[in-house]
């Protein structure tokens, strides 16, 4: 019950945040130009990729067998936004393009997602996966 | 199947969905080279400044000298520029913020219809300029 509420924070975070990049696409390759990556092809890559890695990797969470492989994508986007958000901080941007056109100051999208680092990586340790827990009660049962 | 495999499938997944999204989506990015960024310190000073905003946001305030060309008013707005004069001026637009899409729009169309090339986009648009006249 708390691991499935735990498992909908990152989720919400992932799915929106996407989401609203989706929405348009054209202006998140906008904000990489201004402030990221200077080739066109690239932030135009980033631009239709990214909010599709996002939102896959919150709707993974819904099915059991893609729930971990969900978390790891989700772990290693944030393992790349983090030196990012740190580039915005050392520049003083104003806002670190998570959310689209949405204002999020990077320090609070940094917390964010080193909080939401620390929590992915907590329930992908802690969840064993379901291979593991069938094997799991094989054994216990054998052992009966 | 291993879980850095389903990982790598959720990634394929997700190349595939874009590049359907690059194919059908109608604010998709473009992959061929737009207009530049241009920071308010870098501005040359034969500069003429393009502000894409509505004519409402232009009538509350611009940037000096700005001449308002925006989709909403795009005759009027070029009528206006020719009658400015853009002989030997660099061209920047702006809109409200750095992800606002107007200025490139602009940029693009202004480039397209009227010829003109080496179009700037100035970094941060009329947020920045107001923040930096504080």
């Amino acid at each position: 019950m708390i691991r499935g509420a735990l498992l909908l924070l990152p989720g919400l975070v992932f799915l929106i945040a996407g989401a609203v990049k989706l929405w348009d696409p054209r202006a998140f390759q906008l904000d990489l130009q201004h402030h990221i990556v200077p080739t066109e092809w690239l932030t135009a890559t980033i631009a239709v990729l990214l909010p599709w890695l996002e939102i896959l990797a919150a709707g993974a969470l819904i099915l059991p067998r893609w729930r971990r492989p969900g978390l790891l994508l989700m772990a290693s986007l944030l393992m790349l936004f983090i030196p990012v958000l740190l580039v915005h901080i050392r520049r003083g941007q104003d806002s670190c393009g998570c959310f689209g056109m949405v204002t999020v100051p990077p320090l609070t999208a940094l917390i964010i997602d080193g909080a939401l680092l620390g929590l992915i990586t907590w329930l992908l340790v802690s969840q064993r996966a379901p291979d593991d827990r069938s094997r799991r009660g094989a054994s216990d049962l054998a052992e009966v | 199947m291993t879980l850095v495999g389903r990982a790598a499938v959720l990634v394929c997944a997700a190349c595939v969905l874009a590049a359907l999204t690059a194919a059908i989506h109608p604010r998709a990015p473009r992959l061929r080279a737009t207009h530049p960024a241009i920071t308010l310190d870098s501005v040359p000073a034969n500069v003429l400044w393009i502000d894409a905003r509505p004519a409402a946001k232009f009538a509350d305030g611009c940037i000096p000298g700005a001449v308002n060309v925006s989709e909403d008013a795009w005759i009027d707005g070029v009528e206006r520029l020719l009658t400015v004069g853009l002989d030997q001026r660099q061209l920047v637009v702006y809109c409200d913020t750095r992800t606002c899409p107007a200025a490139a729009e602009i940029a693009a169309r202004l480039e397209r219809e009227l010829g003109i090339a080496g179009i700037r986009i100035l970094d941060g648009g009329w947020h920045t300029w107001s923040a930096a006249r504080r």
